[in-house]
């Protein structure tokens, strides 16, 4: 078993997530609990055995030809959805 | 109208195409129906009556014209809230994409609409896919149309729920860890997982991209097949669809009628914490099996109490980057709150996704971390082969195996939220075949005392789905629990 | 006192030179309406997933190969995640332990003692060369900024070099090199102020003689080639006056800010991003086989310095012009094409080329002024011919070209119709040369009595009272035989 502290304010910053310390606390004991539970994968052998990504290998490229395609007539992918836009732009608060 | 909500597939094609009944009647019934029904079962999170009917109508246009696309031409067919149609909203079931309204079409989508579906409403899921019970959806609890104060099984719950209330006849759900299975056992109904990279998954909005695979539901084994046969097929915009040959899976099940196969039961799977009711059920099953001249062997997965640990270090990884592009600066929910870059982030998220989804996202972000990547996710990438190596020893063997879909029938809405632990722990036979990347079907054996539905779980070697839908199939033929209806 | 020297590395980002993005076929170009060039894959709408461009895979082995990379037989797709509004998926698709390329290296050459003598040559080594995507641009406006993703997904490849360079002018003639060697295979414009160029540096200093690296800072925001320059020699100088005062090197990124020459903290070590690296489940891995890379091998052009060692062995050409011809492909395909159809004068081609086709093209937008360009190799070199064969004189030649520049019309044609063949009536001619020698007997004696320059004061008259249309070796061979009369 491998000692595996959650430090739960440093993951919600690379998760960006916030939460009030009621919250905190019940993240972090649930948390704490799924990690503890899910490092028993530390006492499988796995001695040579490579990663697995996918289940079906992939014997031949998966790719296009660089063919460009113009993007479909009329069709707004951004401003429909958009949470603020000016002038066919994304407004964010100021980014530092 | 009653003959048909509650007909099979082959009945609503049959109609059709006689022309007893056109696809605006047949489409109305089922609007009928849920208008009359989903205050109820609270399957549906939107639908669209006017351009469903439009459909319709182009339909019976269509086979005016003597121009039929086919068996599903003109029927209705219900999307998980997961699948991107033009115009329509998505909402994964989720606040973050409450008014998300979609700009293109995912590929099922458009092989669906190829083929003449009539696409009737967006159905209710647990958030991004993530939970067992419809619990976790931001919007409403969906009920088991066998008991509304149960869960449907999740996370395409109101897939499920909507087909067995007789609100749409075929429904599309995803399953990532048993999403389509569990569901369809609790509603007792049939759904089918099929091998990783047998559909499409462009349009499908992403929760764990290496286990997710959508699946369709339906009240038979042809109906499930019919639409299996609709989604199959590589995709040039998914990387990760398999350029493998699609078989006519509606010709291989009559093929294989009356074809005796090996079974194995792996022990592992009938253990502790399954319920009796199920296993003597699902034990009755394989006795069936072996009435009809089946070869049903004992096997053993050790790897299965891997599975669970995995299963939620490789899927909440895999979510915590996918969910990453749901931030509040291009098309999702951005909280009003929010007066610096950093706050758009913190409390668009923090208010935007429910608990379960904040939970694995952390638990993703935690186990590929500095420090922790080689613990956890490096080293469960590796056990992934172990379990997968495990079946494949198994499949030397045998043709399929069966398991219990579920190790619980329906339970009570509310019971299991406070526990997650205990949530994850009720997709223990399902998980397995995800990391695997195997097909797996599950269909009704039986009910509980209690009026519930028990699901049983074929499982397959890769890309023989036809060998699921044939052994479903005969067991059916002769167990016709899928003609039972819920009282509503 | 300890001598230090400065250890520095570069990571060069270049955008790739192709079609459409990266893993979208929507296309990319600079300067067009915001947010125009995007679909639900650059968005990273749900549910979208990434297609990988063949041609982006093919550029890189190609970059790879001309700075004799080893190149992955099998790789993968990685994640790099982090959160920033340019960003569509708050990850970047990246190469993080298996780069396409591998090792090799750049050979540079640094300034020589004067413009017409060849610099010293060295190799500068490289660790790798990744591929991945770019990300949106943002616009910083008052309390607010604003993002278009127009130029998001478009390929990028990463050069990155080992800390093996030891000065800003190592670090200019490296820039120079890279953006030589990748415009020469068309993999990237390099336009830094198109952003099609970026460049990051890695700067450490250590005692002379020494090994160990010492602490790096990694400098960013280096804008142009001059802007690396100076950055670099801004941030060596920093070291070492910190280190003059006994303070110790911090390990932390700063931001050069070409304005004021100045560079600020950006962020310390102990801020570091936690990327959180991950093989992307959406991808497939990229599988070459030997066939693949040889394929690439041959389409190779003939790569600068080579091309410049071979001017200089065996045309032979003088370095001042190889060192203007060889580093533009256009200019040296259109060298070699002219050369093709008038071989016996390589020397006065490329003087046209060099000089006066370069001085034409030089406007501010060049790589138009090239579509545009009327002339062709083969003209150029029957202009060349022409004068070489006394058709016309190197003065009217200038006219010639000229009027060739314009309207793109053979230049026999131009001859003709401006009538500026020298007509030659040799007997007319030699009663010139004769007058000539009569009108200047000091030159004459001189010439004479063994001075071979004085020869030049008679011609200069003889051109003179021509105006030019006289061939001038004729007149030459004239004036000889009349003298040793």
């Amino acid at each position: 078993m491998i000692h595996s502290e959650v430090d739960i304010d440093h993951l919600a910053k690379l998760a960006r997530i916030e939460f009030d310390e009621r919250e905190r606390e019940i993240f972090s004991n649930q948390l704490q609990n799924i990690v503890g539970y899910c490092s028993k994968v530390c006492e499988a052998d796995v001695e040579n055995l490579e990663p697995m990504v996918h289940s079906f290998s992939h014997e031949d490229n998966f790719w296009a030809e660089d063919v460009p395609e113009h993007c479909e007539d009329g069709v707004d992918f951004l401003s429909p959805n958009a949470p603020e836009m000016k002038e066919g732009q994304i407004v964010v608060p100021r980014v530092l | 109208m009653e003959n048909l909500i509650f007909g099979t597939l082959e009945q609503l094609s049959e109609g059709l195409e006689k022309k007893q009944f056109s696809s605006v009647e047949l489409t109305k019934a089922f609007i009928g129906r849920t208008h009359a029904v989903d205050k109820f079962v609270k399957a549906f999170l939107s639908f669209d009556e006017k351009k469903t009917l439009t459909e319709a109508e182009a339909s019976d246009a269509r086979r005016s014209r003597g121009q039929s696309l086919g068996r599903l031409d003109g029927v209705p067919v219900g999307l998980k809230d997961i699948f991107a149609e033009k115009g329509q909203r998505l909402t994964c079931g989720s606040r973050m994409l409450e008014h998300f309204v979609s700009p293109y079409d995912a590929t099922v989508v458009k092989k669906l609409k190829d083929a003449g579906a009539v696409l009737w409403g967006r159905l209710n899921m647990d958030e991004f896919a993530m939970g067992s019970s419809s619990e976790n959806s931001a919007f409403q609890v969906t009920s088991n149309p066998w008991d509304l104060d149960k869960i449907p099984g999740g996370s395409s719950s109101g897939s499920a729920a909507a087909v067995v209330a007789g609100e749409v006849p075929l429904a599309l759900g995803t399953d990532t860890g048993g999403s389509v299975r569990q569901p369809a056992s609790l509603c007792g109904i049939v759904g089918l997982k099929p091998s990783y990279g047998r559909i499409s998954r462009y349009g499908m909005v992403a929760y764990a991209s290496s286990l997710d695979q959508a699946g369709p539901l339906a009240r038979t084994t042809r109906g499930v097949a019919a639409l299996l046969q609709v989604l199959a097929g590589a995709d040039p915009k998914d990387s990760t669809c398999a350029r493998v040959h699609i078989p006519d899976y509606l010709a291989a099940v009559q093929s294989n009628e009356g074809k005796k196969w090996t079974l194995g039961v792996p022990e592992e799977y009938f253990g502790e914490g399954l319920a009796s009711e199920v296993k003597s059920s699902v034990e009755k099953a394989i006795h069936f099996y072996e009435t009809q001249g089946y070869v049903v062997k004992p096997i053993h997965l050790t790897s299965l109490e891997y599975a669970i640990p995995i299963y939620y270090i490789i899927a909440t990884a895999e979510a915590s980057s996918n969910l990453a592009r749901y931030d509040g600066i291009r098309y999702t929910y951005r909280s009003p709150r929010a007066k610096d870059i950093d706050e758009v982030y913190d409390q668009s998220r923090s208010e935007g996704f429910g608990e379960e989804v904040k939970r694995r996202i952390l638990l993703g972000t935690y186990v590929l971390s500095s420090g922790y990547y080689d613990a956890f996710y490096g080293k469960a990438q590796k056990v992934r082969r172990l379990i997968y190596n495990d079946f494949m020893r198994a499949f030397a063997e045998v043709d399929a195996l069966v398991t219990p879909t579920s190790p619980v029938p329906a339970f009570k809405k509310g019971e299991k939220t406070s526990n997650p632990l205990a949530m994850y722990l009720s997709d223990i036979y399902t998980i397995s075949v995800n990391l695997a990347g195997l097909p797996a079907i599950s269909f009704p054996c039986g009910f509980t005392n209690n009026g519930l539905p028990i699901g049983c779980q074929l499982i397959g070697k890769p890309w023989e789905e036809t060998t699921l839908l044939s052994m479903a199939y005969a067991f059916e033929k002769h167990h016709p629990f899928n003609l039972k209806i819920p009282n509503l | 006192m300890t001598q230090y020297e400065a250890v520095i590395g570069l990571e060069v980002h270049a955008q790739l030179k192709t079609q459409s993005k990266l893993f979208t076929r929507v296309p990319y170009r600079y300067g067009v309406e915001p947010n125009t060039l995007v679909d639900e894959i650059v968005l990273g709408l749900p549910g979208s997933l990434p297609v990988l461009n063949r041609a982006a895979v093919l550029k890189t082995v190609q970059v790879g190969l001309i700075f004799g990379c080893e190149i992955a037989r099998q790789c993968k797709w990685d994640r790099k995640n982090y959160f920033y509004p340019d960003a569509p998926k708050n990850y970047q698709i990246s190469q993080f332990d298996q780069p396409l390329c591998r090792g090799g290296h750049v050979e540079i050459e640094l300034e020589g003692p004067a413009r017409n003598i060849q610099g010293k040559h060295r190799k500068v080594a490289l660790n790798r060369i990744h591929l991945e995507e770019d990300v949106g641009k943002l616009t910083h406006l008052g309390q607010v900024s604003w993002i278009d993703y127009n130029r998001a997904g478009t390929p990028l490849i990463e050069i990155v070099s080992e800390p093996d360079m030891h000065s800003p002018e190592e670090v200019f003639a490296y820039l120079k090199s890279l953006v030589m060697h990748l415009q020469y295979v068309d993999a990237s414009d390099c336009d830094m102020e198109k952003g099609q160029l970026r460049c990051d540096a890695n700067i450490s200093v250590r005692p002379q003689g020494t090994t160990r690296l010492g602490t790096k800072v990694e400098l960013k925001n280096l804008n142009s080639i001059s802007g690396v320059c100076n950055g670099v020699r801004h941030e060596v100088n920093r070291q070492l006056q910190a280190i003059e005062c006994g303070k110790a090197i911090v390990q932390e990124t700063r931001r050069w800010d070409a304005d004021k020459s100045e560079s600020f903290v950006m962020r310390s070590k102990e801020d570091a991003h936690d990327y959180r690296y991950f093989t992307d489940p959406d991808l497939c891995p990229i599988c070459l086989s030997e066939a693949d890379v040889q394929a690439q091998k041959k389409i190779l052009p003939e790569l600068p310095f080579d091309k410049q060692e071979r001017y200089l062995r065996t045309l032979p050409l003088p370095y001042t012009v190889t060192s203007v011809i060889c580093p533009d492909k256009r200019l040296s395909d259109f060298f070699e094409s002219a050369l093709s159809f008038y071989a016996k004068n390589p020397l006065g081609i490329a003087n046209w080329i060099a000089n006066d086709l370069l001085r034409e093209l030089a406007t501010e937008d060049m790589h138009q002024a090239w579509k545009n360009l009327k002339m062709d190799p083969r003209q150029v070199a029957a202009l060349v011919e022409l004068v070489d064969s006394n058709v016309i004189s190197k003065q009217s030649a200038k006219e010639v070209f000229g009027a060739m520049f314009k309207t793109g019309e053979d230049p026999q044609k131009i001859v003709k119709d401006k009538g500026l063949e020298i007509a030659v009536d040799v007997d007319a001619l030699k009663m010139l040369c004769g007058e000539i020698i009569d009108a200047f007997p000091k030159p004459a004696e001189e010439f004479r009595s063994g001075k071979e320059k004085a020869l030049n004061v008679l011609k200069g008259q003889v051109v003179k009272r021509t105006q030019g249309k006289v061939p001038i070796n004729e007149v030459d061979r004239l004036l000889r035989e009349l003298l040793s009369q």
